[in-house]
């Protein structure tokens, strides 16, 4: 008796806070009316809408929003008159060199990311140091130091391409996982939380990968490799093809590291032909064919 | 019974907080507010016909900025200023503005202006600002800022209406034509500014340099125009704001200097023209701004290879240069010295310096071997002066000053310090320069080496 005169009790008061609650907002509508947005009339709005937004669904954010960095980092936004150079380089050595191979445009125009944001300056931490280039993990490209472009300087531009394919080789593994075993082809080599930055890029080498910051996670290694591979002209010389007359073990451990990047470039390869019938190898043809 | 209280609580804070919902505190929703506080502002930044005049000093001890912005009702605004540096970017632009509504409003410019330039100075160490959050409007309608993109020490900005004729207010011929002059020696790679005044009726010359970017001034010498050696040491230091042809000093340059009284509250420049110099066997061009002080004498400013203000470093006995401090052709040689003098960590200057009853005039490394045995290894000299140029004059052998154990054994690699020695002072053609308090550049003008010496006492 007691058992069910609590639950009859216990049911009322649900009950009554059932209609008590909703009761509370008897004018709510979901029609709430929207912000209107009114289209830029600026020639390089129209440029961006027309070529970036309209065309692959992907903006790019040129006017400054602080929240682009965390609060504890500041940075500059682009000069006006580097914008435009900025979409075109973005044009020529992001969309065009998968736009050219068979099935790239295909990819490219599906995955994508949502957001290209540029920042005029590097990133100023409080402390005083700098940060060069950021990561995002895919969803969005945050490239720094646009109002240094220069494209006849490669330096500049493989900090840019670095960026641009690192993050865009997320969005593989995101969408189809990483290829398989890849955790399996240098599992000694990756590093412990937050120390990569301690590792030498001979270090790294050695261990079977293109940067120590590839050594941070299984993800970061492959958009690693795959951003090397495609705007390194050097990438074979220093990451796959063995050296000659080893007689040091320094060498031998470098070679040894070959091996597995080897391993690991079919690997990715493989992975993008498979996932989405693109030749990497291709992209990376197009990608030096621009090359200053 | 617990359970019956806790339900009853939690039916109770359901009610109270529909309750609290249901009042209207305030008569418009808080994004119709936002969107009223935005438009007022932005109705207020466009109104002024002529619009906004701002006197920007970027922190405490710098220099001071005119600004003019219009802002436009199609949120773009026209920013007009004096920095004529970047290929005068900054001296009329067009750019996008937005008033944001965070933890109050914000004034964005959406793209890079003059503020992000002065911001960026020093890798961004300059503690200029670029973003502002709106304070309030004052009972004489200018408008309140502070500046959000500090760390600490946030300036505040007062936007001032501007009148008709404030473009006279910019200085931007005066702005270019001393950027022009300080860059007169880059092929020496000086760290340091070098700048005199001449007094062309007067028997005086002023030495000091100038920080175009920062606008600043010092003067850390006077001299005789007709005797360079009587000269007087002096460490006056002023900020300055351009004003149309004339350099506005914050605090005058007031005093009594080589037995003449002046008072210079401002130089109006009004011609540049071109000379020369030549320390080495090639003739260096020189810019020479000519005008008058707000004294009404005739003034020239000048750069100056001679510059007495460089003999200060004699007030001090012992200097430090870290290697990073040693260049050549303006790069760096730390690989070099690295591979010649493995235990080095810095080099040292001594000057009249007492240690253990001696005292010692040298420069030389400090060096540490891997057991932590040190030693000082230099070679003495003795030096003649004109002006700012020091000629040495070394004793042939190596001198160590050892820790007390005495156990640093010199290796051949000792003998590489008089590489750096002779690179330093070879031909008797260094010059010393006042970097900033305390810090002395000896730089030989003919080979491209150069030291920036830090004073330790």
């Amino acid at each position: 008796m007691v058992k069910i005169r609590r639950k009859y009790l216990s049911l009322c008061l649900v009950a009554a806070i059932s209609m008590v609650v909703p009761a509370c907002y008897p004018e709510d509508e979901l029609n709430i009316p929207r912000k209107s947005v009114v289209d830029s009339q600026d020639e390089l709005d129209e440029r961006i809408q027309q070529d970036f937004i309209d065309e692959y669904g992907v903006a790019v954010r040129y006017k400054f929003v602080d929240r682009y960095v965390d609060q504890t980092k500041r940075v500059t936004p682009p000069k006006l008159d580097v914008v435009e150079p900025m979409l075109n380089f973005l044009t020529d050595f992001w969309i065009r060199p998968f736009e050219e191979v068979p099935n790239g445009e295909d990819f490219f125009r599906r995955h994508v990311p949502a957001e290209v944001i540029f920042i005029g300056s590097t990133i100023y931490n409080a402390d005083g140091t700098v940060t060069l280039g950021t990561a995002d993990a895919g969803a969005r490209i945050t490239l720094t130091e646009v109002n240094f472009i220069d494209v006849e300087d490669r330096d500049w531009i493989f900090r840019q391409l670095g960026t641009i394919y690192h993050e865009f080789a997320h969005i593989m593994h995101q969408r189809y996982n990483l290829p398989a075993n890849w955790q399996l082809l240098s599992p000694q080599g990756y590093t412990s939380l937050g120390s990569w930055y301690n590792l030498t890029d001979e270090e790294a080498l050695q261990r079977g990968f293109v940067s120590p910051y590839g050594t941070s996670t299984f993800n970061e290694d492959f958009a690693e490799l795959v951003a090397f591979y495609l705007f390194d002209p050097d990438f074979h010389t220093k990451y796959t093809i063995d050296e000659t007359s080893c007689v040091t073990a320094d060498c031998t451990a470098r070679n040894e590291g070959r091996a597995k990047l080897r391993q690991k470039l079919a690997a990715a390869q493989l992975h993008y032909k498979q996932n989405v019938g693109v030749d990497l190898e291709l992209v990376r043809q197009r990608v030096q064919a621009r090359l200053p | 019974m617990r359970k019956y209280i806790y339900s009853i609580f939690v039916a109770m804070l359901a009610l109270v907080s529909c309750d609290d919902d249901d009042i209207q505190v305030f008569e418009k929703t808080a994004d119709e507010r936002a969107a009223e506080a935005i438009a007022t502002l932005k109705a207020d930044l466009i109104e002024p016909a002529n619009g906004w005049r701002v006197k920007y000093t970027p922190v405490d001890g710098a220099g001071s900025f005119y600004v003019l912005m219009k802002f436009g009702e199609d949120n773009k605004v026209r920013i007009r200023s004096d920095v004529s540096t970047d290929e005068r970017s900054y001296v009329d632009q067009v750019i996008g503005y937005r008033i944001d509504n965070s933890l109050g409003l914000e004034l964005i410019f959406e793209s890079y202006t003059m503020f992000h330039y002065l911001y960026e100075l020093d890798q961004a160490t300059f503690a200029a600002e670029y973003e502002f959050d709106f304070v309030n409007k004052t009972p004489d309608n200018a408008l309140v800022f502070v500046s959000k993109s500090d760390f600490s020490n946030k300036s505040t900005i007062l936007f001032e209406e501007a009148s008709p004729g404030d473009l006279s207010l910019l200085g931007i011929t005066v702005d270019e034509n001393l950027e022009t002059l300080s860059n007169d020696f880059d092929s020496f790679n000086l760290f340091s500014s070098s700048v005199k005044v001449q007094f062309t009726d007067k028997d005086l010359i002023l030495y000091g340099g100038l920080d175009v970017a920062k606008r600043t001034f010092n003067i850390s010498a006077a001299a005789r125009k007709s005797d360079p050696e009587t000269f007087e040491l002096l460490a006056i230091s002023t900020p300055y704001i351009l004003q149309g042809n004339s350099v506005l000093f914050d605090t005058p340059i007031s005093g009594n200097f080589v037995g003449l009284t002046i008072s210079v509250g401002s130089l109006t420049l009004t011609s540049l023209s071109t000379g020369g110099v030549q320390p080495c066997a090639d003739l260096v061009p020189i810019h020479i701004y000519s005008g008058q002080t707000s004294a009404g004498d005739a003034i020239t400013l000048e750069s100056t290879i001679v510059n007495a203000g460089g003999r200060g470093f004699t007030g001090s006995t012992l200097f430090v240069a870290p290697l990073s401090n040693i260049r050549k052709d303006g790069g760096f040689v730390l690989d070099e010295i690295e591979q010649d003098l493995p235990d080095a960590s810095e080099m040292y200057l001594l000057n009249n310096f007492s240690y253990r009853g001696q005292i010692i005039t040298g420069i030389g490394f400090f060096l540490q071997d891997a057991q932590g045995d040190n030693a000082l290894a230099y070679k003495a000299f003795s030096a003649s002066f004109d002006s700012n140029k020091v000629t040495f004059t070394f004793e042939p052998d190596i001198r160590y000053i050892v820790n007390e154990d005495g156990a640093y054994v010199p290796d051949a690699n000792t003998q590489n310090i008089t590489k750096y020695l002779d690179a330093l002072t070879e031909g008797g053609n260094t010059y010393v320069y006042k970097y900033a308090d305390g810090i002395y550049e000896f730089n030989n003008l003919c080979n491209g080496w150069t030291a920036a010496f830090i004073a330790l006492d």
